[in-house]
């Protein structure tokens, strides 16, 4: 079988997955939701502040969200066995990981882009800075899932693994967060933004490239 | 469907965990049309023992080889060729039975669904295939893992505690299902405590026990 083939079926599978196990894509968008309130509460009625710090807060909101998300991306299938059924399958396992990366981030990291859009919107942000927002999330997110898988397969199945993967991958998040953040202050400034999204978009090529295969080598050791 | 010839060859093998080896120079040799039962206490090895042989994990010493290839370095032809069921049935809870054997068949040979339920058939899963499994009982998650390896080309079945949640039905099917495996010139290697009755077919047992 191509190993397209087999990236669409691990996909799909993946995706109808999610849409039956609703709490998985629910919950990081509540609590993404959650975590903006909280920083609008925090930072009072002062407009000036608000539109300041709104942008970064998003950012901050949507790494954490991510981080939590991050366990679930291999937990049940290891639990299950399914990753030592796709270790034995005759494809390519990166090819396979890479599919279940896909899947992870269209059900969980694409409904934050698109609600933290509308929560920009919402506050009152400038149409450049939203549009800087969208756009440096669209890049970012992916490298945030496809490092982020690195981390997860790394640590699926350890007690306390939760915790020690956020550990983990935080400092890891630290580049991403500073173009995301540096290209929306720009835009509220009315600089151009090129740039940041160019690196952002480096980033996101270099991650999808490498990826996959540390993803794969380390579910390979934590079921040898 | 009729398997050629095909022999698998564990030369030498040791397992470590830890500081503690759990076997070391230990040989296994299967061919065509026979089953091989692995028996041994808890932690004799059986698990692991099986895991090496099918290329999961990694023996400390040793070398697999099928068809005198080793498999380590011609992973991808083996892999066309093994069918594996361990104690984490790879059977997701979210999917139906159905759903579950139709996704493990299109990543190896992929066979018409009437093929997929007619093996769930067989294992008497019929009346429950569209249902979640995560519904369903050990037992029929269990019949629904050895499903897959009715509608794979394996030809060799590495299977661990097959009969594990199993009714007497259950356990009859599939003993007689591995017999067939072996008919046609399959390969099965079972852990498993219990005694297998297997008409007309070829059993040899190795014992896993420490010395």
């Amino acid at each position: 079988m191509s190993s397209i083939t087999a990236f669409k079926t691990v996909l799909l599978r993946d995706l109808k997955r999610f849409i039956r196990r609703r709490n998985d894509l629910v919950h990081p968008l509540v609590f993404f939701v959650i975590v903006i309130t909280l920083l609008g509460l925090a930072l009072g009625p002062n407009e000036q502040v608000f539109t300041v710090v709104a942008p970064a807060g998003v950012w901050i909101a949507v790494l954490l969200a991510t981080t939590i998300n991050l366990d679930a991306m291999f937990l049940s299938d290891y639990q299950d066995g399914t990753i030592e059924q796709l270790v034995l399958s005759p494809v390519a396992l990166p090819i396979l990981v890479g599919a279940k990366i896909a899947a992870h981030w269209i059900a969980t990291a694409s409904p934050q882009i698109v609600i933290a859009v509308i929560v920009a919107a919402v506050l009152g942000l400038d149409g450049n800075v939203i549009m800087a927002l969208g756009a440096t999330l669209l890049l970012g997110s992916p490298v945030l899932s496809l490092v982020g898988a690195i981390a997860s397969a790394l640590t699926v199945g350890l007690r306390g693994g939760a915790l020690l993967l956020a550990l983990i991958i935080l400092p890891l998040y630290m580049p991403t967060l500073i173009f995301g953040t540096s290209a929306v202050h720009n835009a509220a400034l009315g600089l151009p933004i090129d740039a940041e999204l160019y690196f952002l978009g480096g980033l996101a090529t270099l991650a999808a490239s490498l990826s996959p295969f540390g993803a794969a080598a380390a579910l390979r050791i934590r079921l040898g | 469907m009729h398997h050629k010839f095909n022999q698998l060859h564990g030369i030498d093998l040791a397992c470590v965990r830890g500081e503690e080896t759990i076997f070391s120079e230990l040989e296994v040799h299967a061919k065509s049309a026979e089953v091989v039962q692995l028996q041994g206490a808890n932690g004799s090895g059986k698990t692991s023992l099986l895991r090496i042989l099918c290329g999961i994990s990694q023996p400390a010493e040793g070398s697999v080889r099928w068809n005198d290839i080793e498999t380590a370095t011609e992973a991808e032809g083996f892999r066309r060729e093994i069918g594996y069921v361990g104690h984490r049935r790879g059977v997701c809870e979210d999917l139906t039975p159905l759903e579950n054997v139709l996704f493990a068949n299109a990543l190896g040979t992929p066979r018409p669904e009437a093929e997929c339920l007619q093996a769930l058939t067989r294992l008497g899963l019929a009346h429950v295939a569209g249902i979640p499994t995560r519904l369903l009982s050990a037992g029929q998650n269990q019949r629904t893992a050895l499903a897959r390896l009715l509608v794979s080309d394996a030809a060799c079945w590495f299977l661990d505690e097959p009969f594990t949640a199993l009714d007497r039905g259950g356990r009859e099917v599939i003993e007689a299902v591995i017999a067939e495996h072996a008919a046609a010139g399959g390969i099965s290697i079972v852990a498993t405590h219990q005694p297998m009755t297997l008409t007309d077919t070829n059993v040899r047992t190795l014992q896993l026990d420490r010395t």
